[in-house]
């Protein structure tokens, strides 16, 4: 088995289309997505500062609390207020770039004017001032009713709604998601590979055959050569991406965890490229086209190369949690493995994984005692 | 003793009959050529004398053990050069030959000392850090054998080892296989070139279709299709009676004369000093007198109607 494995990993690592994209490609998609979504995933990602020309014809009794919100320390890192007497010469410092934005306080109406196409901070400042809009009108309902509301500097953030990073995944996320996949399924990607090279009496296989080696034992040990590259991988990519992308806090991770749900991602990826093997009556190619495809549409659908695209996912079909991926489908399972949560989640995840697994052995077992029966040339 | 026993095997591909009751005993020490066209079932014996393919029904014993119940024992002393190429494209010449001899048991220590000696053995020395796709065909041809016997088989398997290469390497890999025979292995060589099976095999089997169609010596073969021999006699000349006369005589079936040859069918094994007795009476001389006999290629045709590159 030893030689087996020895020989296996050199050559692996002398390929250079394995090489391509098991390292290369996934470090030049690292960098370059590191490069551009780093920002926004970053806990330090700050808004660029928006001149705001601020036009002002109200009462005492709605511009005191404005302004008072407005000049909160966390408003002022991103605007800078500039009085201007009326709206048109508010529109001449914008057409003259002394200002972004129009802020009119006109009455009780607030109004933000802004040129189309907008910006993320225009967008920003617009949510967060149709949140004080909201709250304000709450708090003037309820002042009219004779109700007591009193005024609560928190409430005029709304965190969930606002914050960037609660909406999308982490880098962390992102890169466990896409990791664990590719674990997954590049096992499923070697074993079709490996099938392909089994053709009796053909290739090098021939002379495996012809050699005094049981399959089963060839069969692990490329298995296990093939899954350690993948392991040498999974490092390298971890280890460039902590450097990439710098909100990694590792100190978090439940390594075990991790590693146990690699694990069973690997046994999951084995199952799957065993079941598209033993697929009757399809070619060698065709069973990799098969395996490249679910391969590329799993990676998609579960998030992974395109961070969040599992929650449209779930949202069109909440049954895929259970049917692709299980352990990475389920809200909660990233904060298992990345911070601390739901265990029973985490065990069930894996139960289900488990369940996932027999039904593709037995698939498996059937469908290779059919083509047994059929015969192969 | 047999080192090759089958007996009565058949192996189906679907519809296909590749083998067909086909029953054969190979000796220790032969060179035994299995002759036939492309298809015929040549590979597909190998095959299920390695066990690679699972015969339908017979039964095979090599050296004297049963296959496949022995298999694990039987493979260990055998080698197999295959048809096509199979090494390894991103491992070098020296890595290829040393794999194949540690598979087969041998420590790394014993695998170094089996490699170097292949490697000289097949003249690949000067090449052994070059991969394969670097190597010409016919050096590629020498590694696919190298591979083959790094383990020192006894018995080793050959399916059209040169195919598809130059001159002098197709020379320089026959004289490989008599100096792997010298000493000591028995192999089985297959060939759809009937010239490399008559200048190197002892015994030799015409296959066809699944089936032996004939067995044995060249010799044996020959002589099981020949009926009749021709003696092409140069002469200098002809007078008005020669002709007739020898047409008279015992065993002679036939006599035709294209300047300057004479061509006599004779009976097999006929004497032919009757024939040049009554070239000196008719005092005609002659230059040179050759008697042709079948090709194995003759042979072939003879039992099947067909060429052997059909």
């Amino acid at each position: 088995m030893w030689t087996f494995i020895k020989y296996d990993v050199k050559q692996r690592l002398r390929d250079r289309a394995t090489l391509f994209w098991m390292l290369i490609f996934p470090l030049i998609l690292i960098f370059g997505l590191g490069t551009m979504l780093s920002a926004v995933f970053s806990d330090t990602f700050k808004l660029p500062v928006t001149n705001v020309a601020y036009v002002e014809s109200s009462t005492d009794q709605y511009r005191e609390p404005l302004e008072a919100f407005l000049k909160e320390e966390d408003i002022q890192t991103f605007i800078r207020l500039v009085p201007y007497a009326d709206l048109p010469s508010a529109e001449q410092g914008v057409n003259d770039g002394d200002a972004d934005v129009i802020l009119q306080l006109d009455g009780p109406d607030i109004t933000l004017f802004y040129e189309e196409p907008t910006t993320v901070e225009f967008d920003v400042l617009d949510a967060i001032l149709g949140q004080y809009t909201a709250i304000a009108n709450q708090q003037i309902t309820l002042a009219e009713a004779g109700v007591s509301a009193p005024y609560e500097n928190e409430a005029w953030l709304d965190t969930e709604s606002v914050d960037l990073a609660g909406r999308t995944p982490t880098s962390l996320e992102y890169f466990t998601v896409t990791i664990s996949i590719m674990t997954a399924l590049f096992g499923s990607f070697y074993i079709t590979a490996m099938a392909r090279e089994e053709q009796p009496n053909t290739g090098s296989y021939l002379r495996i055959q012809a050699a005094p080696v049981r399959t089963v034992e060839y069969r692990l040990a490329r298995t296990f050569s093939r899954y350690v590259i993948i392991l040498l991988q999974l490092i390298l990519l971890f280890w460039f991406s902590h450097f990439v992308y710098r909100t990694f806090d590792l100190a978090n991770v439940q390594f075990g965890y991790v590693i146990l749900s690699w694990l069973a991602l690997t046994a999951y990826g084995v199952a799957i490229g065993f079941l598209i093997v033993n697929l009757p009556k399809l070619s060698a190619t065709t069973k990799d086209a098969i395996v490249n495809g679910f391969v590329a549409i799993l990676m998609i659908l579960s998030g992974g190369y395109v961070p969040g695209f599992d929650q449209v996912t779930l949202n069109y079909a909440p049954w895929a949690a259970y049917v692709f991926m299980p352990i990475f489908m389920r809200d909660g399972m990233l904060a298992v493995l990345l911070r601390e949560g739901d265990m029973n989640l985490y065990w069930q995840s894996l139960g289900l994984l488990g369940i996932h697994l027999l039904i593709l052995i037995a698939f498996s077992y059937i469908l290779s005692k059919g083509v047994k029966r059929h015969g192969t040339h | 003793m047999s080192i090759i026993s089958l007996d009565h095997v058949t192996k189906r591909f679907g519809d296909t009959i590749a083998l067909n009751d086909l029953s054969l005993n190979v000796e220790a020490g032969e060179l035994f050529g299995l002759l036939g066209p492309n298809g015929a079932g040549k590979t597909t014996a190998i095959s299920v004398m390695l066990n690679l393919y699972e015969a339908d029904s017979g039964s095979i014993h090599i050296f004297g053990k049963p296959m496949p119940k022995d298999e694990l024992a039987i493979k260990r002393r055998v080698g197999i050069v295959p048809q096509h190429v199979s090494v390894y494209d991103q491992l070098t010449v020296y890595e290829n030959i040393q794999f194949f001899a540690e598979l087969y048991g041998f420590s790394p220590k014993e695998a170094k000392q089996k490699t170097e000696a292949a490697l000289h053995f097949v003249e690949l020395d000067a090449h052994q850090k070059k991969r394969p796709p670097e190597l010409s065909g016919g050096l590629l041809r020498r590694l696919n054998i190298a591979c083959g016997i790094v383990h020192e088989p006894e018995l080793i398997f050959m399916d059209e080892p040169t195919v598809a290469i130059d001159p002098q390497s197709r020379n320089t890999i026959l004289e490989n296989i008599r100096e792997l025979n010298r000493r000591g292995a028995t192999i089985i060589y297959t060939s759809h070139y009937m010239e490399e099976v008559e200048l190197l095999c002892d015994r030799i089997a015409i296959v066809d279709e699944g089936k032996i169609i004939a067995e044995g010596t060249q010799d044996e073969l020959k002589d099981r299709v020949m009926t009749l021999e021709t003696a092409r006699i140069k002469v200098d000349a002809l007078t008005p009676h020669l002709l007739e006369r020898l047409d008279a005589l015992d065993h002679v079936q036939k006599v035709e004369y294209e300047e300057p040859y004479i061509e006599v069918s004779l009976d097999k094994d006929t004497p032919l000093a009757p024939l040049l007795e009554t070239l000196h009476q008719e005092h005609v001389h002659f230059t040179s007198i050759t008697v042709d006999r079948p090709s194995l290629n003759t042979v072939f045709l003879a039992l099947t109607g067909k060429t052997l590159r059909e």
